[in-house]
């Protein structure tokens, strides 16, 4: 008996290493790229390029840019694709940079431009730009800037969302108020939505006009808009700024639009049970919302009558843009540069806008967009001309700034002392 | 006389060398797997608390900085609430689900019609993937949520239970009675080894049905009791993924769990060093509430053997 | 007289008890009925507040299976699924024997290491497990997530099994052992049978852990053809924000493998060789 219980258990060990066995040699032509980039072009092998992104399964623009560029490219690059859920890209991309590999190339938000950089994790594309002549000048010049982090070029945009008002045209239409239009201001916002914010007998609300959320590039929007910041353009000064009173009235003014009296927007509460603001407006039960340009699928994939239009007062907002990034630890600098170039080409924005309505990133494209599109997505590409660079990516304090802003918010909603209370609190808190 | 004192010692070194060799045999595995998977990242995380980490940086950032860390945790207001969330937590949930837990066994435990549907009811909701039951509670305790709802036809009028600082916490201490399928599921299979014919007896010498529970059930599924005890001690302290997914700590930190501000520090605010610090921190809390459940259980777990652990 | 008083109490209490039983079923069962009304309603109706939709839209359910790669992350997560269920079975059980009948040198001690390997965070020690696994080039193979079922299948599951075989009478493999069989036969021929009810649990809560694991095939599997079930699930929420009609349907579908399991699994934990019974035997 001692035998046999010896054996089971060697058979565990055995089964458990045999297993290992059959994974190492299905790791060899799959895992640890960039250690074996390094035996490089002249060889004759083809070097591997690991490229991430998030996203769903339908990431159909990259997935066929990707599968033609490894068909048929002759610069002996193989790309190698990953693909993870938004969820979970965060941890990915630490846990693979924890090791010192991470990736080749990989795709930040404009929110997290600053602290990779700050982090060492990308490599500046400046050298590799200038050597390159088939580049230059395929990307807008205010999008390249957006990639300019600390006077160095990090990351390329390859798709942009400005963020601009969107507006129910059936509910506009059934109260009887004009659509918005570039005079408008934020007092004239507040007054169709009061007219568009309908309760029922027992006290709870039919629709709201407006969507006044705790998101915070869309708190910041409405700041830019009335000319007000939480720091000084380049990022250096905050005192005076983010404890300015006029900066707090703003802020109380703003989330007392979900609040009694004169509610006029859901509170994040109602939006728990409503759902997002998008399928409220779809369910003509929001009116008005500020969002970026990934709401237009959604929008006209329900088939319902949206319009778009500027921010009110000076128009100023916010743009969110994800850009590609050189990984600082990559092997092949220039081969990863090549699977950059091709994930920002012109061809790789037309496919993106073909595929998943992404806006396009070069000025000819925007110009051409702006002649075919629907007229009703035209204040999409006016906003860029009243772009702002969010705080997050202006210098290390304005991304110290931005990390605070949802608890900000939240203090102010939750009345957590007064807004310049918490203003001033935060202010002394950074120092 | 001497001769047979010796004669009986060796046997029971014999005996005991048989012990070990039997004894080790068996836990081998879990041994190997301890020093192959599990005892380097513990030993890796002790060696982090005492150093600075950006974790994205690469291993070679890690840099030593002394008792840095843990002198930072007595200055830390995060860690402190974080702390006092985290164990209001545990005081009332760890009680409550083993109550609730326990009475659902029993009663799933009793011969009655359906008994299989019902068990099956009673189990489904731990079944559920965290996406959708959170999905699920989120909608329920909303302002205008089942919940609410259903408390309007008592005529009371209940907040937007995630969104309010007072009762966020509450929320998901409810919410967690959802998902105690799993500590009945244990209880009822420790319940099946109590035999009916002692229960009989005991109905037989006139002990009512409180007296057999207790005098009875109770002493009888005891190791049981004692194992959930334990893993809702060590399971309640290091919750999560609800309050991750649902709150995110909120509103104004009422939600805060210490594991969640652990996260936070380590993946959020790439501060590995710190995040290891607390992590130990509450290792040894969970380590001091656990050996004093191992210690009262001399006093109230009966094993069939001699088997206190 | 006094066998006939306990009987009229427990045909009080038998009735007590289905009413207890029967508003517990309908507290849970309301937000699950709900969860699946949610899944049939069409596109226009997932924000109205009416219980149930005006007209069921079972197309949801295609829908859900053909937007994402269904089959093959259900291939995939079968593949980590199998080994795990029988590594963990076997080794949890071979190592509660070892320490519910073994008086070995140091036992107390290692119960106790044992018991703390659950006590520090796993959000601490994933990273170094990570490069662990990434010496050993398993990154990028489902067997960072397979290999460690078979060494011990778990604290958790030792720890449990132990308390279950602690309660079983020593007698039994004594007598066994009288007979001439071995520890490993008593293990095989006496203990395994009796633990089915246990054994069962652990094979419910097996399943669900690898069945529902997104953390561990989200850092160990890069390649999109390796995904399990789970990341599929979650890349649904991604696809699907608004339209929480999928997303529930999706959720279904994926639940309905381990409901199918543990109707059949209960027959064991409930009806499986109890202890008491083994006494007879």
């Amino acid at each position: 008996m001692w035998k046999k219980f010896i054996a089971l258990s060697m058979g565990l060990v055995l089964c458990a290493s045999l297993l290992a066995g059959c994974g190492k040699k299905d790791n060899a032509n799959s895992g640890g790229s960039t250690t074996e980039g390094s035996t490089n072009q002249d060889s004759g092998k083809k070097v591997d390029i690991r490229v991430t992104r998030w996203g769903d399964t339908e990431n159909k623009a990259e997935k066929q840019l990707i599968d033609e560029f490894n068909a048929n490219n002759d610069k002996n690059i193989n790309i190698i694709y990953d693909v993870v859920p938004g969820d979970g890209y965060g941890d990915r991309l630490t846990t693979s940079f924890s090791s010192g590999d991470g990736y080749d190339v990989f795709l930040s938000g404009e929110g997290d431009f600053f602290k990779w950089v700050d982090k060492g994790l990308t490599y500046p594309m400046d050298e590799l730009m200038a050597n390159d002549t088939s580049f230059a000048g395929t990307i807008s010049e205010s999008l390249m800037q957006m990639g300019n982090i600390n006077g160095k070029q990090n990351y390329i945009v390859a798709d942009q969302n400005p963020i601009c008002l969107y507006y129910n045209r059936d509910m506009f239409d059934a109260a009887g108020i004009e659509y918005p239009n570039d005079d408008w201001t934020w007092d004239d916002l507040i007054a169709a939505a009061e007219k568009l914010t309908v309760k029922n007998a027992d006290g709870s609300y039919e629709s709201y006009g407006f969507n006044a959320q705790s998101w915070g590039y869309a708190v910041m929007t409405y700041l830019e808009s009335l000319g007000l910041e939480f720091m000084n353009e380049d990022g250096t000064v905050a005192d005076g700024y983010l404890n300015n009173p006029e900066v707090a009235k703003a802020l109380e003014q703003y989330f007392a639009m979900a609040e009694e009296p004169n509610k006029v927007s859901p509170a994040s509460a109602d939006l728990d049970t409503f759902g997002s603001a998008t399928s409220m407006m779809v369910n003509n039960k929001l009116g008005m919302f500020i969002s970026g340009g990934w709401d237009v699928i959604p929008l006209r994939e329900a088939g319902i009558n949206y319009g778009t239009a500027l921010i009110p007062g000076n128009h100023k907002s916010y743009v969110c843009a994800g850009g590609y990034a050189i990984g600082a630890n990559t092997k092949n600098p220039e081969a990863a540069w090549e699977v950059v170039k091709l994930l920002t080409s012109p061809e790789a924005s037309e496919l993106r806008q073909e595929l998943e309505g992404i806006l396009p990133t070069s000025k000819e494209g925007m110009e051409e967009f702006l002649k075919t599109a629907d007229e009703r997505d035209h204040a999409l590409i006016r906003t860029l001309d009243y772009g702002v660079q969010p705080i997050g990516m202006r210098s290390e304090l304005g991304s110290k700034i931005n990390e605070k802003t949802s608890e900000i918010f939240e203090r102010i909603i939750y009345k957590d002392g007064t807004a310049q209370e918490i203003l001033d609190e935060t202010l002394a808190s950074l120092k | 006389m001497k001769k047979n004192k010796t004669a009986q010692k060796s046997k029971r070194t014999i005996a005991q060398k048989r012990e070990n060799r039997y004894g080790y045999a068996f836990v081998m595995p879990w041994i190997l797997g301890l020093f192959i998977f599990t005892l380097v990242p513990m030993i890796f995380s002790a060696v982090l608390s005492v150093c600075e980490w950006d974790i994205v940086t690469g291993l070679k950032t890690i840099k030593f900085v002394g008792l840095d860390n843990f002198k930072r945790l007595t200055v830390d207001p995060d860690f402190k609430k974080s702390l006092i969330v985290t164990f209001k937590f545990c005081l009332i949930s760890i009680p409550f689900y083993q109550i609730i837990s326990l009475g659902i066994a029993l009663l799933l435990n009793m011969r009655v019609k359906f008994m299989k549907s019902f068990r099956l009811i009673y189990f489904l909701p731990s079944i559920i993937p965290v996406i959708a039951s959170t999905m699920i509670w989120t909608q329920i305790f909303g302002e205008q949520g089942l919940l609410n709802q259903a408390l309007k036809i008592f005529g009371i009028k209940g907040p937007a239970w995630l969104n309010n600082p007072k009762t966020a916490l509450y929320a998901l201490i409810i919410m967690g009675v959802w998902g105690v399928g799993n500590t009945m599921i244990i209880y009822l299979s420790g319940l099946q080894g109590v035999s009916a014919e002692l229960k009989e007896a005991a109905a037989i010498d006139g002990a009512n049905s409180f007296v057999t529970f207790f005098k009875i059930v109770v002493p009888m599924i005891s190791p049981t009791i004692f194992f959930n005890v334990v893993m809702a001690v060590i399971s309640s302290f290091q919750y999560f993924t609800q309050a991750f997914v649902m709150t995110e700590g909120g509103p104004l930190k009422s939600t805060l769990f210490y594991n969640l501000y652990l996260y936070t520090t380590a993946y959020k605010n790439y501060e590995m060093g710190y995040a290891a610090a607390l992590a130990w921190v509450m290792f040894a809390i969970i380590m001091v509430f656990t050996l004093l459940v191992i210690k009262s259980s001399s006093f109230w777990v009966y094993y069939q053997n001699d088997d206190k652990i | 007289m006094i066998s006939k008083r306990n009987n009229i109490l427990s045909g009080v209490a038998r009735v007590v008890s289905m009413i207890l039983l029967l508003v517990g079923a309908v507290l849970i069962l309301t937000p699950l009925l709900w969860t699946i009304s949610m899944a049939l309603k069409p596109d226009s109706e997932i924000y109205s507040s009416n219980f149930f939709p005006k007209v069921l839209k079972w197309s949801n359910f295609p829908k859900a299976l053909s937007s994402i790669d269904f089959f093959l992350y259900l291939k995939n997560t079968l593949v980590i699924l199998v080994p795990n269920l029988i590594g963990t079975v076997f080794s949890s059980a071979l190592v509660a024997y070892g320490f519910s009948r073994f008086n070995f040198k140091w036992k107390r001690g290692w119960f106790l290491i044992l018991l703390a390997t659950m006590m520090l965070p796993g959000q601490i020690t994933m990273i170094p497990q990570f490069l662990i696994f990434r010496q050993m080039g398993w990154v990028n193979t489902p067997l960072p997530l397979i290999v460690p079922a078979f060494f011990g299948g778990g604290a958790f599951n030792i720890f449990l099994l132990r308390q279950y075989m602690s309660g079983i009478p020593k007698d039994f493999d004594e007598a066994a052992r009288i007979d001439g069989a071995g520890p490993g036969r008593v293990f095989w021929k006496l203990m395994l049978p009796m633990c089915k009810p246990v054994l069962t649990a652990i094979t419910i809560f097996t399943f669900m852990g690898v069945w529902n694991d997104f953390n561990g095939p989200l850092i160990y599997l890069y390649d999109s053809k390796k995904f399990t079930l789970s990341i599929g699930l979650s890349f649904f929420k991604g696809l699907y924000t608004s339209k929480w009609n999928l997303l529930m349907a999706a959720t279904i579908i994926v639940m309905i493998p381990i409901l199918i399991l543990f109707f059949v699994a209960q027959e064991y934990i409930i009806d499986g060789i109890s202890i008491s019974s083994g006494t007879k035997g």
